[in-house]
């Protein structure tokens, strides 16, 4: 009798473990399709026929920024990258916690895939090689592609912190329009406002042409 | 197309610079307000944006003919219609350019198209050949 009751106890617990688990999965899911759905959201006032979003999230972006664990608080607090960045009106620098940091060092860089209920309706989720395929093509003929201007992005696995009061996330737009690319990247640090919508609060680009 | 993307990569750091360290106060506002308009995620669309809606682009299509009169092109037989054209290079997604006629549109991308590829080209109505000497050769 005692081992029935042992074993219930424990297979309560694991199933609120499990559906905790579920749980912040889910809000996870829900939080990062927002997040998204606020960085793409300007296409619509953009002249672009077509938008993507690569399946493959950025895992290199501390590469790609020149940054590494211990360099990028002192980059937010001091500003030691210098040129290209932007922050909102009301921005304190302190807004992170060293955990904070720990957390987004190690979450953000880790291999991850996009899935369709991640990105905002408007936009078409796609394997990263298909705009590798894209540009290899333009690098040819020089011509707009066939699916019309296009737009595509590419991100890093977004971090929460603070019960989803702040997001990380590394941002990529990218656009393919005969006779050009045009595009950039940044790093950004997004609050969620009190209506649930987020907003850029500090962002330091990288590249732009 | 060297001088072109220069200059206009200059103008990028320019603008950099200034939001970080103003030394104009109407030029340092007029940025903040166009990076409020189209957002602090991306700063090319501000400065494109700004580019081509204040003097600026005037003023690449100045200093690239004085870099052309530098390497000693002939600007008269270029004329006046190619540095303007050449100086929309890059800027071909911004409102501005998309409200240009179709035609004019047109011009100005065979332009640039035949000055980065070094081959002639055609858009729509317009055939241009190349008259720098390729990015990349």
């Amino acid at each position: 009798m005692q081992l029935i009751q042992t074993l219930l106890k424990k297979t309560i617990y694991v199933a609120i473990l499990f559906l905790l688990l579920i749980s912040c999965k889910s809000r996870d899911t829900e939080k990062t399709k927002l997040l998204l759905k606020s960085l793409v959201t300007g296409e619509a006032n953009k002249i672009v026929d077509t938008v993507l979003v690569s399946n493959q999230a950025v895992t290199d972006w501390m590469k790609r920024a020149n940054l590494d664990s211990y360099n990028l608080g002192d980059l937010i607090i001091n500003n030691n990258l210098g040129l290209g960045t932007f922050k909102s009106e009301n921005f304190q620098s302190d807004f992170l916690s060293a955990s904070d940091y720990q957390k987004l060092c190690k979450e953000s860089l880790r291999d991850f895939q996009f899935k369709p209920e991640h990105i905002p309706n408007n936009v078409s989720l796609v394997p990263d090689e298909y705009i590798h395929q894209l540009i290899e093509e333009f690098k040819v003929d020089w011509q707009t592609p066939k699916i019309g201007i296009t737009a595509w992005y590419s991100f890093s696995k977004p971090v929460f912190f603070q019960n989803y009061k702040y997001a990380f996330v590394y941002y990529e737009r990218f656009t393919i329009s005969s006779p050009m690319v045009n595009g950039g990247s940044s790093i950004l640090f997004c609050e969620k406002d009190n209506h649930g919508k987020w907003k850029v609060i500090f962002s330091q680009m990288l590249m732009m042409t | 197309m060297y001088a072109r993307t220069i200059l206009h990569e200059t103008l990028h750091a320019y603008l950099l610079f200034e939001k970080q360290y103003p030394s104009d106060c109407d030029l340092n506002c007029l940025l903040t307000n166009y990076i409020s308009k189209h957002g602090g995620n991306d700063l090319n669309p501000s400065h494109h944006a700004l580019f081509v809606e204040t003097k600026f682009l005037n003023d690449i299509e100045a200093e690239l003919k004085n870099f052309a009169i530098g390497v000693n092109y002939n600007v008269n037989s270029l004329g006046d219609q190619f540095f303007k054209d050449m100086a929309w290079g890059g800027l071909h997604e911004t409102k501005l350019f998309k409200d240009k006629p179709i035609s004019e549109q047109n011009r100005i991308n065979a332009t640039v198209k035949a000055e980065v590829t070094g081959e002639p080209q055609t858009y729509g109505n317009s055939n241009v050949s190349p008259k720098g000497i390729p990015t990349c050769n």
